[in-house]
């Protein structure tokens, strides 16, 4: 594993993450993957919502936006679309993207946008103290919900696969070279990378901890016949849960281009590069006026 | 003085836009001022609706209630259409088709669906048949039409279907030349544009280097970004359809981030979804510029309607205290204009501008002059790459003495740009701390003083006369015409207009108003929105004109009322 040093906060910006959070291991991984890409600080942006998941651009060394609860996929589809050239990789929880952003997660799936989403699942609201989140299984019980909840959960992977998504993988905040990997798997397809990684909230969560999800998870590669490109197959894959939560690559398909690919404008420079409009294209528009 | 009115009525769905949208064109060709108005209900098709042009030789950017020529191709609300046609007007219609049979001595019955049969062969020529009729009733240069149809319809066949069927309604036509004037072309007239409100927003934001726009369909907005997707691989810009206005609003925050110029454009109930990124622009210094055309409201209200209901909600919405920008439009003139210069306020103070439209200015088609792009400047507070790799240490939200702070995009260097909706410290990471907090909020709130000091009231009229009657947004062209109409009669008006209305410019409003003792306060809502701001800003008594029928106001009823007030 290397060091990490360029995407190392130099400052003394200490996390607002509990001891022990799911969230440092993923940012030990998203540091770690860039740095193995061999990407410079100022070539990545970080995206994110609201909310603990969220704050991770706030601690590491990149360009960072932190927008509103849920809107985080709608900013970096306009920053995509601004300058394609920028990486950008974008954290979120269950609740800024299954919940407040749900919309925007099923749209931009359909769209494609080159970029990679990792959606931290705690299957609880941290931040807001304790919660039922849209991935909280049935019967949870929590200060909201005292007879527990009531709800069937959201499956992200298997929604994914169902919108057409080329890049399904799942992965565990407590094993980083696995998440690392997908990381960087992710950053290197061209579309939309969406990989949802499952993380013990160790405050608010006591019954899907850190032991739940070891005792569980099972790496769908670690089976050399393992088909990533069958998109149906997966998708059966996707709706395992209980005793047995697959993680891996569930679904990859390279073929595919990414949604600035197919806009015509795009093809020579990004946006942010093109020249303001001519007086010339401008008066050819007047005329049609006239 | 050249003033005619023609209204062309029928169901929706019957190409009453076509054919009124070709006719006034033709006219503008011709050296004359057309301003066409839609009145249409919501839905797609059936309805009543009208298409209603005034030509004139002089400019004309409002709407009158008597027509001198009525084409009504729908008996529905014939009996409504025809209360609204002058006594020595013509109203023409197919009897055979309309199969109506009302008797009244303005009627033409014009074959025109025989006309389309005979000479197309399809019954869709019958507008053209009723263009040509017109053509011929007001001595138009039939030229003038087949060239348009030539240019419309790359198809000859089409072409010459459209353009056989109006040379027959034109020879029917002239049998009744000059009964309600004529129009003649006018040499020598300056070539100008015949475009909506809509259409001219969407050049006015191109011509200021918009580069991406992002939108959900809502009417009467929907136009803007209809065009530009038409015309953005010539523009080199993108057009993205949202699932929902606040996916709209915030891929253009995103977009903006980034480093282009980015809008979007809605009505009031969509801006009411951007409400919360409106705020998040104010905290994280996202240039912002989101077009509203107001429709009647609240809620649903009335989806094709006209109302100017949406000003203080503009002034005001958004969580928390920020500077933001509300300028309001005229016409299709202005908005070409105010739109280019809401990129350069967004861009220069990092903040959110409103431009508020409306119906009236969406849907109505106007006659412009020539737009001048030298006066579309770039103003920007975009730090340039070559002084930005110069810098030893960049920050975000450094803190200034104007307040505002110099912006980068990320990839623009190497220098790390951060943008924050928390409150943050100058790199923009996130803080609480009460001393930082304070700094910021106050290093915000320093934009607004010089913003405001920078705009401009306008005045027409009579500067010293008593009573000054205020306007804003499309009511100001009705009201210019009543000033107008008034003075002849000997009634001196102070017509105060605002386009640039927050932060409210209240030195250049009172010095406007310093000599008159009355402020009549004209404006399409109940509540008196613009009045509550002026008295709010400047601690003036004002009096309400107020219209909230839906409908714009009507230079007749307008001069009439306000006649009144002024008795």
């Amino acid at each position: 594993m290397s060091e990490c040093k360029s995407f190392n906060i130099c400052s003394v910006n200490e996390t607002a993450w509990c001891p022990g959070c799911g969230d440092l291991g993923i940012l030990a991984a998203v540091k770690d993957a860039l740095e193995a890409l061999g990407k410079s600080p100022h070539e990545v942006l970080m995206m994110a919502g609201i909310g603990q998941a969220a704050k991770l651009p706030q601690y590491i060394t990149a360009n960072g936006y932190c927008g509103l609860h849920g809107r985080a996929l709608p900013a970096a589809t306009g920053a995509k679309l601004a300058n394609e050239e920028m990486t950008i990789l974008l954290n979120s929880g269950d609740g800024d993207m299954y919940g407040e952003g749900g919309g925007h997660f099923l749209h931009t799936l359909r769209r494609d946008i080159d970029v990679t989403l990792m959606v931290h699942n705690n299957q609880i609201y941290g931040l807001t103290q304790g919660q039922a989140s849209p991935t909280s299984d049935i019967g949870l019980q929590t200060k909201l919900q005292p007879r527990g909840v009531i709800s069937y959960p959201l499956r992200g992977p298997a929604l994914a696969l169902a919108l057409g998504c080329r890049f399904v993988a799942r992965s565990f905040s407590g094993d980083l070279k696995h998440l690392s990997a997908l990381i960087q798997k992710g950053v290197k397809h061209r579309g939309l990378s969406y990989i949802e990684i499952l993380q013990p909230c160790i405050s608010m969560n006591k019954v899907n901890t850190f032991k739940w999800y070891k005792d569980r998870i099972f790496d769908v590669n670690a089976n050399p016949n393992y088909d990533t490109s069958n998109r149906i197959k997966a998708m059966e894959v996707a709706m395992t849960w209980g005793d047995q939560i697959p993680t891996g690559l569930l679904f990859h398909d390279e073929s595919g281009d990414a949604f600035h690919d197919r806009i015509p404008q795009l093809k020579q420079d990004p946006l942010v590069r093109q020249p303001a409009i001519s007086h010339n294209t401008m008066n050819q528009l007047f005329a049609k006026h006239m | 003085m050249t003033d005619i009115s023609i209204r062309l009525a029928g169901a929706a769905g019957q190409g009453l836009l076509s054919a009124g949208k070709l006719l006034g064109k033709a006219c503008v060709r011709a050296g004359y001022h057309v301003f066409g108005v839609q009145d249409s209900e919501s839905r797609i098709r059936a309805g009543h609706n009208f298409f209603q042009l005034r030509i004139s030789d002089v400019p004309v950017w409002a709407m009158k209630k008597q027509v001198d020529l009525l084409v009504t191709l729908d008996k529905e609300k014939m009996s409504e259409d025809l209360a609204a046609l002058k006594e020595n007007g013509i109203a023409i219609l197919d009897s055979a088709t309309l199969k109506a049979d009302i008797e009244d001595s303005r009627i033409v019955d014009v074959p025109l669906r025989q006309i389309a049969m005979n000479t197309g062969k399809k019954p869709i020529y019958s507008n053209s048949a009723a263009v040509g009729f017109v053509f011929g009733a007001l001595g138009l240069d039939i030229e003038l039409l087949n060239s348009l149809f030539k240019a419309r319809f790359k198809d000859e066949a089409i072409s010459a279907g459209n353009i056989d069927a109006a040379a027959e309604g034109y020879v029917q036509g002239k049998d009744h030349n000059g009964k309600i004037g004529s129009l003649p072309t006018i040499e020598g007239a300056p070539k100008r544009l015949f475009l909506n409100g809509n259409e001219a927003a969407a050049l006015g934001a191109i011509s200021a280097n918009m580069k991406f726009i992002s939108c959900y369909p809502m009417s009467p907005s929907t136009g803007i970004i209809t065009y530009l997707a038409n015309v953005e691989t010539t523009a080199g810009i993108v057009t993205e359809q949202a699932e929902d206005e606040i996916a709209a609003v915030n891929q253009a925050v995103g977009a903006s981030m980034a480093g282009v110029r980015a809008m979007t454009s809605t009505s009031g109930g969509g801006m009411a979804l951007m409400s919360e990124t409106i705020s998040l622009c104010g905290i994280a210094e996202v240039p912002l510029v989101i077009i509203n055309c107001q429709r009647g409201g609240p809620g649903t209200g009335l989806p094709t309607r006209q109302e100017q209901a949406d000003l203080l909600f503009s002034t005001f919405t958004g969580h928390g205290d920020f500077p933001r920008a509300v300028l309001a439009a005229t016409n299709a003139e202005d908005i070409f204009y105010l739109t280019a210069k809401a990129f350069n306020i967004a861009d220069r103070y990092q903040i959110p501008v409103i431009v508020l439209s409306d119906q009236h200015i969406a849907d109505s088609f106007f006659t412009v002059d020539q737009y001048n792009l030298d006066k579309v400047p770039m103003e920007t507070s975009l730090v340039s790459t070559r002084a930005l790799k110069q810098m030893t240490e960049y920050k975000r939200y450094a803190i200034t003495e104007s307040g505002i702070s110099p912006r980068a995009y990320p990839g623009q260097s190497e220098h790390l740009v951060f943008t924050d909706s928390h409150e943050h410290v100058e790199t923009g990471h996130i803080t609480d701390d009460p001393q930082i907090r304070k700094a910021m909020v106050e290093k915000r709130a320093r934009k607004t003083a010089k913003l405001s000091a920078s705009y401009a009231v306008q005045q027409f009229g009579t500067s010293k006369a008593d009573v000054a009657v205020v306007s804003w947004g499309s009511t100001g062209d009705t009201l210019k015409e009543v000033v107008l109409q008034l003075k002849d009669k000997g009634v001196h008006l102070n017509h105060v207009h605002l386009t640039e209305i927050w932060p409210f410019p209240a030195r250049q409003f009172n010095a406007a108003v310093e000599n008159s003792k009355r402020i009549v306060v004209v404006e399409g809502n109940q509540s008196g929105q613009l009045a509550a701001l002026i008295t709010q800003s400047t601690g003036k008594k004002t009096e309400l004109l107020p219209k909230y029928d839906g409908r714009p106001f009507i230079v007749e009823d307008l001069t009439a009322a306000v006649a009144e007030v002024v008795k």
